[in-house]
């Protein structure tokens, strides 16, 4: 796990394998050791709201934006979503999701409850790596945070 | 005789005794059993217009029963009518005698039907079971995508990251790994393009086919551009239906054109249409190595293919695309084909834009 003061970006991903391929990505922009991972909807709303070691208001640590996946053990990923831009302290905080379903409602759903981008993961690897780097460049270095 | 005379001679009301000299009574047979007859004589046609534009229909016979036995039924009452007048009660009987039949005919064939008419799915459950297909075939697409991912990924980054490590044969079998993931791929996406058409509703407008068929004949000029190839695009009838999916047809039947004439120089793709007893045909017909038409019953089915993919690539799903669509849109598609002698795919629309 990366060091606290690192996190720019939190990924919620529950396929280690898209994780590892997530993490090559944006390695291969220098991303490596700014990249947080939440393994389900519950590590990632703790992450925020939970009593662990990583309570963000506490130590600080802001996301510059958050990867998020829809299909996701325990707390879907638009659960995640709502909870997060239901809350005065994470509204502001950019959600992508980035996910294999295309589906017509999720989309909505997802863009209805604040997601500020939404990707479909594309199978083939390079195409994959383009999006995910393009994603954390964009949001990590170009975009402007609130604060 | 007439009603008018008649009244005004009720001494001569015809079947007086019966209708009680009454020429009301008189009246209000008559005027029942002309709309009776009238009533019963057009049921028929009615079910006879159904079962003649819905070929498909189950138990079409049991309509044309109906038909007979309704239209005998109005007969009957039009001999109610006739004999007011005429005492044709011979006739009158054989009427009723025929109805009697056609209608103990109707009665009988009814019974062993039933059980099987009850059993014919609603239109509401094919409609319920259609959508939990698509539903399914649509998840199943999306959750096969994962693990390809995971194999084209990892095999990409064995090949970046110990590529150089490798046998040569080593990196030749790796990239068969990727091509292989590329193709289930490219299967995914056309399934799910496949699928994803059931779904999407028809937006029906006027469509010049010729002039779409030149900017995709064009665009897949460009992908082949040292091949010798000669594109004819005839006018044709203008057409009605949805754009974006007739493109997709012409992008099917013109792509299959353009790679089955690999080789032939030069090829020569033709669009055109023409009037088939009082109806549009559109083709697409070319030169290439065509196919054998004991095949052609398979031709349209998904991941169907006639040939195999070292010849041709493809995944076999765009024709059984192009015959979903030519569907949706109230119409058929069909092919002619001889080996080495290339091939015609005709298509019709029925300008509704049907569902």
């Amino acid at each position: 796990m990366n060091a606290p003061h690192e996190v720019e970006i939190l990924l919620v991903e529950d396929d280690p394998n898209d994780v590892e391929l997530t993490l090559r990505a944006l390695k291969d922009r220098n991303f490596v050791n700014q990249v947080f991972v939440a393994r389900d909807g519950a590590e990632a709303l703790d992450f925020f709201f939970g009593d662990g070691k990583h309570r963000w208001h506490e130590t600080g640590i802001v996301p510059r934006v958050i990867l998020l996946d829809l299909k996701l053990p325990k707390v879907d990923g638009l659960e995640v979503l709502r909870r997060l831009k239901g809350d005065e302290r994470t509204r502001a905080l950019p959600v992508v999701i980035l996910t294999s379903s295309r589906e017509e409602p999720d989309i909505a759903a997802a863009y209805h409850l604040g997601a500020n981008s939404y990707i479909v993961k594309p199978v083939d690897f390079e195409a994959f790596a383009r999006a995910v780097s393009d994603v954390g460049l964009y949001w990590a270095l170009l975009n402007e945070p609130p604060h | 005789m007439n009603l008018l005379l008649a009244r005004e001679t009720p001494a001569f009301l015809p079947h007086g005794y019966c209708y009680l000299w009454q020429p009301g009574v008189l009246g209000l047979h008559l005027v029942s059993d002309t709309v009776i007859t009238l009533s019963y004589y057009s049921i028929p046609v009615g079910l006879v217009w159904f079962v003649r534009h819905r070929r498909d229909v189950p138990f079409d016979w049991i309509f044309w029963l109906f038909a007979i036995f309704i239209a005998g039924c109005g007969t009957t009452h039009l001999m109610e009518i006739w004999t007011l007048w005429h005492p044709d009660y011979w006739l009158a009987g054989a009427v009723k005698a025929v109805t009697a039949l056609a209608s103990i005919g109707t009665a009988v064939a009814l019974v062993p039907l039933l059980p099987k008419v009850v059993k014919l799915p609603s239109p509401d459950q094919l409609a319920a079971a259609n959508k939990e297909l698509e539903s399914f075939s649509y998840s199943v697409s999306h959750d096969l995508r994962s693990p390809l991912r995971a194999i084209d990924g990892f095999a990409r980054m064995l090949a970046e990251d110990h590529g150089a490590a490798l046998a040569p044969d080593a990196q030749r079998q790796l990239g068969v790994i990727r091509a292989n993931a590329a193709r289930m791929g490219q299967l995914i996406d056309d399934l799910l393009a496949f699928s994803r058409l059931g779904r999407k509703a028809i937006e029906a407008a006027p469509v010049d086919l010729a002039e779409l068929a030149r900017t995709v004949a064009e665009e897949l000029r460009r992908e082949v551009a040292d091949r010798p190839i000669e594109v004819a695009i005839e006018s044709v009838p203008p057409a009605r239906g949805d754009r974006s999916l007739l493109r997709q047809v012409l992008i099917n039947l013109l792509g299959n054109a353009f790679k089955f004439t690999r080789g032939r120089a030069p090829a020569r793709i033709t669009f055109g249409a023409r009037r088939d007893r009082g109806e549009t045909v559109y083709y697409v017909r070319d030169n290439g190595v065509g196919f054998d038409m004991a095949y052609a019953a398979k031709l349209f089915g998904v991941f169907q293919r006639l040939h195999r993919a070292e010849e041709f690539e493809g995944t076999g799903v765009g024709l059984a695309l192009v015959q979903r669509i030519v569907r949706r849109h109230g119409g058929r598609v069909w092919a002619e084909a001889r080996v080495d002698e290339g091939a015609s795919f005709y298509f019709t629309l029925s300008g509704r834009g049907a569902a």
